[in-house]
Order: C-alpha cells, then structure tokens, then sequence
C-alpha cells in the first residue's frame, strides 16, 4: 500500500505539470510572428510583470538551494538576498523607463540589441551575446540536473528505475517546458509565470507558517539554536558564519549585478506601456519578499528541529528542505512545495531557453556576419529546441563545467553585463569602446577566478572570502568608468554629426 | 554628466529628496548596527557595495538640475561612509537580544531589505509622473510605437 502522503506529492506534482503542458499548448495557437515569441507580443501589463519577474528571477535554489545555504552558514546566507530592498526600485525606477524607450525605438529583442541600439555598435552586441549564451548555458544545464533529481524523487523512481530515474526526470520535465518554450516562446513563458509565480507566493506563505509552527516560533527557534554546540550564537548574528568580504560581495552582485540578468530586463521590453513601472517598485518587491519566506522560514526552522531533536541532521545542506518537508510536513503541503520547486526551476530555464535561442540565431550572426534581416518565428523555435537539447548534452556529459557555468551564472552575467547596462545607460559619456571593454573584462575575469578556485589557485591579491564575481563585477565597472572618462565624450561626438548612440535626444 | 541623459520626470522634488534620504538612511543605521561588532577593515569594499547599487538608482532616476545630480550621490556616499564608518568601529550592541533575537540580524533583515523596500516602492508610487506626463514625457523623447514584426 503507497504511503497517502507520497501518493499527495506526486498527485500534486503531476496536475502541475498537466496545467503546464496546458499553457503550452493554448500559448502555441496563439504565437504567431517573430515578436510574439520574442516578447510576447508585447501585451504584459502590470501584474504579468511583476509576476513574471518574479518567476524568473526565482531558480530552483529559492526552494532547495536558499534554505540549504541558510542552514550551513546561519543568517550570513542572507546577504544573497537582502538587495531584494533595493532591486525592484533599481530595475523599475532607474533603469525600467530607459529599458522600455530605447526598446521602442527600434527591433530591440534582446540585451544584445538593446547596447547595439544604445552604442550603435556590433562588437558590443556580439559581446553581450557571448555573455548571454554562456551564462543560459549554465543556468540551464544546473536547472535541467536539478529538474531531473526533483521529479525522479517526487515520483519516486529510483526505486523502479534505478540509474535512469534521473534521465528518466529530465526527459519529463524538458518535454513539458519544450512544449512551451518552442511552441509559445515567451508568450507561453510568460503566462505559464503567472500560474508558476502565484503557486510559488502561496507555497512560499504556507511553508513559513508551517516551519515556524513546528519549531515552536521566533523565541524558542532563536533560543535552541544559540544553546546547540553544532549552531551557536554566531549562527544568529548579522554575519553568521561567512567572512565581511563574502557578505559585501554578495551584496553588491546581487544588488547591483541585477542591471546585469537578461532573464529580468527582458521583461521590460515587453510591456505593453510604461504605465506599470511606478506600481512595479512596490509590486515586484512585495512579491520577491513573499517568496523569500521560503530560505528565511526554512533556513533558520530546520536547523533548530535538528538542534532540538526533532529532525535528523541532513547528509548535505541542499538537502535540509526536502528532508523537512519528507519527514514533518503533510503530504499536501509537500506537494504544493515541491511543485513550486518545480515552478521555479521551469521559469527559470524557459526564459533561458529563450533567450541562448535569440543569442545563437540572431545576436550572433548580426554581430559577426553583419546580417539585419528580421528573425522567423520557426528560427526562434527551432534555435529553443537546439538550445535545449545542446544544454542538456552539455550536462550529461561536462557535468564539471557546467557546474562552473550553472553555479555561478549569475555572477558571470553580473560582471559582463551589469557595467555596461546599469551605467550605460544613464551615463551619456560611456561609449561603444568602453562598453566592450568592460563586456570582456567582466567575462574573462570571473571565469579564470572561478577556474582559479577550482584549481586552488585564486591569486593572493583577492582577499579571502571575496566571491569571485564580486572582484570581477568591480574590475569591469572600474573598466567602464576609466575607459569612458579617457574618451571623448558622446556629446562633443554628437555635435560632430556623429550618431553613433542611438540614443533618443535628451533634454538636460 | 549623468543629469543630461536624464528625461523630465518630475522626480526633482522635495518629497523625491526626502524619500532617497530616509532610504539612505535606514541603509546607514542598519549597516552601522550590524557592522559595529566586526572590527574588520574592508573600509573601500563596503562603500562599494552600498555605495554602488544606492548610487545608481539615485542617479537613475531622473533630474532636470544638476543640483539633484550631486544630491544623489551625496546621498550614495553617505550611506557608503556609514557602512564604512560601522566596519572599522568595533562593538558589542550587535550580539544584544530584543526579544530572543540578536539585534543587529533584525536591523540587517529591517535597514537592508524590508525599509528601502517600502520606502522605495511607496516613494516611487508617489512621485512618478501621471500618465498623461509619462506619455508626453516618451513622446518628447523620441519613443515610437513598436512595429509590428514580421
């Protein structure tokens, strides 16, 4: 006789799935050109928006990967998220506006198009592009692993299936994101958002209240865990167990690394009109704060079961949610979680897809071969599907690489792209040449560092506990501003009757 | 300079002020609580880290003076000094409990994610430019509406 709470979670987890495949299914009839599945359409209004954003900007690590990193590091694990006070406004308030007019003003897809439009450059272009498809690479081959290990544990496979419970798991899960991703492109992503945001908001309330309940509340949480030898009182100071220099790092790559994540910009070249951008601070932050009950609820309430003796210590941190949920949560709740799990990696990974698609068929070649003519809707679903099938290749068989790729793709896409966006487009001086530069500095830096860690060699220069993308999102921010205020000055450029910037005439 | 890139979002206004103040503020009591007890000297890294993000969003949004330029980023190196000023100054009130909590965790959780959150969110609700403002804002600027694809 199955175990009821079993049959709940993979009950759960298969009419996610179903509803999914659904979207995807509705979403294809309804994408019909090139700008459908490139930017659906541009039809998103405010709550889309925000709730795709959100989607997207969620991997599966907000579900698996946060409360892990919590219990292992204490409350330190935090700085990864923290920004999240400032990024909303970042994204919508400062950067959102100019995001949504430089889009207007020409056949802006991608990031790479949009620094071409605003450099009026090609090589600036390609760089992004490189940039983008290596950083999709790795989030996708890290989110297509962990979709895979999620659903062959959900249904329980191992068991029947053995050593192909988890290609077993990939081919399900990439065949119900395909039927989206290549058949609605971003249409179909953004709608199954919606459905995978909103399921991700109540999993992440209902597994908060559950987790504290549980643990005995705030009080006897903070209590047990500053008692326990294993956990301690550093375990609840600001820093936890992770050096100042590792806490900074975080704070600035994921704070202002997020100018930086093609999967969030391209929300905003899809609004239907700049209407939502004053709503979207408040919107977008209240709903990424919601989510992120999920490594705080978890984070600190598993450790203090464990400190109290109530739950058994986890083999590895990753696994301190699921074993929580396995052992002490109703099967119906586990089912709402691990589907929003699932929600988060799907998101995720199908914005992606998208997105290498649009870098492999039409940044690169514009970039390299000088080709301007307009991009198919059968390019865009053909180059998904290859995207997909080469990422999943790339983590079967360079699982080490992607690993470098995946694990820390969104420091790679911080460096190389947050520089030239996030200060490009507000600093008039900054040109093609700087833009580039810094594009390549970024890219190069944080892959030879992470290497470099691998290997054990990071160069004593680097101070002890700097993350690797914080060293390299400074060193191609120092890249823009020195190249930039060495240059001539876009203006003086302008008043030449150079038009060069694309950039719309400013008022001063 | 940054300013001449800006549009004309009535953003240049006292409230607009005030509201980037408190955000600058709330990051500087937090960083200064949570900071105090470290003793660490990554004086430089921290004003980056603070500095950088908070520089950019005041400098992002936009002005019509140059006055407002400056302001910003006096503001940004406000919060950087702060954030510096409570690394390099050793203590004891971030190991202090209110209500079973360290209190130095609840002003990071509070000062660095929860304040701004609010405090931007609510801010940029209420100075935002009407419709009408932000459509003859976009028109003025040379936004056109988007072609039809293929």
């Amino acid at each position: 006789m199955p175990d009821p709470d079993r049959l709940w979670l993979a009950a759960t987890a298969l009419l996610y799935l179903v509803v999914v495949a659904a979207i995807g299914w509705w979403s294809r009839r309804r994408t019909r050109t090139a700008e459908d599945f490139f930017l659906a359409g541009r039809r998103p209004g405010l709550w889309m928006t925000a709730l795709a954003t959100m989607a997207t900007a969620f991997s599966g690590f907000l579900f698996l990967g946060g409360p892990g990193l919590a219990y292992r590091l204490g409350f330190g694990a935090f700085f990864i998220f923290l920004p999240l006070g400032l990024t909303p406004a970042l994204l919508a308030a400062g950067l959102g506006w100019r995001l949504r007019r430089l889009a207007a003003t020409g056949e802006v897809y991608t990031v790479s198009d949009l620094l071409r439009q605003r450099f009026g450059s090609a090589g600036v272009g390609g760089a992004a592009a490189v940039a983008v498809l290596l950083g999709s690479v790795g989030y996708l081959g890290t989110q297509i692993q962990a979709l895979g290990i999620l659903l062959a544990s959900v249904f329980g496979w191992e068991g029947v299936l053995g050593g192909w419970a988890v290609p077993a798991g990939v081919a399900v899960g990439l065949a119900v994101i395909l039927l989206y991703s290549v058949g609605g492109g971003m249409l179909g992503g953004v709608i199954a958002d919606c459905f995978q945001g909103g399921l991700m908001l109540v999993a992440a309330v209902a597994v908060f209240a559950f987790a504290l309940a549980t643990a005995g509340g705030p009080g006897a949480i903070a209590a047990s865990l500053a008692a326990a030898p294993a956990f301690g009182p550093e375990f609840l100071a600001p820093f936890g167990r992770i050096p100042v220099w590792t806490a900074f790092g975080w704070f600035l790559v994921f704070g202002f690394g997020i100018a930086g994540q093609p999967q969030m910009l391209h929300k905003f070249f899809m609004l239907r009109d700049e209407r939502p951008l004053r709503h979207l601070p408040l919107t977008l932050g209240l709903a990424q704060s919601l989510c992120l009950l999920v490594p705080l609820g978890l984070g600190i309430a598993v450790p203090a079961l464990v400190a109290q003796g109530r739950l058994a210590a986890p083999g590895i941190a990753d696994e301190a949610a699921p074993a929580f949920l396995l052992a002490l949560a109703p099967g119906a709740l586990s089912g709402l979680v691990f589907a929003g799990a699932i929600a988060a990696i799907m998101s995720t990974a199908n914005s992606f897809l998208v997105l290498a698609g649009a870098a492999l068929v039409r940044d690169l070649p514009r970039a390299w071969r000088g080709r301007r003519d307009r991009t198919t809707l059968a390019a865009g679903r053909w180059a998904t599907l290859l995207v997909a099938l080469a990422a999943t290749g790339f983590a079967f068989l360079y699982d080490d690489l992607v690993a470098l790729l995946g694990s820390y793709s969104f420091g790679l896409l911080a460096a190389a792209l947050a520089p030239a966006v996030g200060i490009g487009l507000v600093w008039e001086r900054v040109g093609a040449r700087a833009a580039t530069a810094s594009i390549w500095t970024g890219l190069g830096v944080h892959l030879l560092l992470e290497a470099a860690g691998r290997w054990g060699a990071v160069p004593g220069v680097i101070p002890e506990g700097l993350p690797p993308a914080a060293a390299a999102l400074l060193l191609s921010t120092g890249v823009l501003i020195l190249v930039s205020a060495y240059s001539e000055n876009g203006a003086a450029r302008r008043s030449r009757g150079v038009a060069e910037t694309g950039w719309p005439a400013a008022d001063g | 300079m940054i300013g001449t890139l800006s549009s004309s979002r009535p953003s240049d206004s006292r409230a607009s002020r005030l509201g980037l103040l408190l955000v600058a503020g709330a990051l500087c009591a937090a960083f200064a609580g949570i900071l105090l007890r470290t003793g660490a000297g990554p004086v430089l890294f921290a004003a980056g880290a603070v500095g950088l993000p908070l520089g950019l969003l005041a400098a992002g949004i936009p002005a019509r003076s140059p006055r407002r330029w400056w302001l910003s980023w006096a503001l940004a190196a406000l919060a950087a000094g702060s954030a510096a000023a409570g690394i390099a100054a050793p203590g004891e009130s971030g190991r202090q409990l209110v209500g079973g909590w360290p209190l130095g965790s609840l002003l990071a959780l509070a000062g660095l994610w929860l304040l701004p959150l609010l405090l931007l969110g609510v801010g940029a609700l209420a100075l935002s430019p009407s419709e009408p403002e932000a459509e003859r804002d976009a028109a003025r600027d040379g936004g056109k509406e988007p072609d039809a694809g293929p």
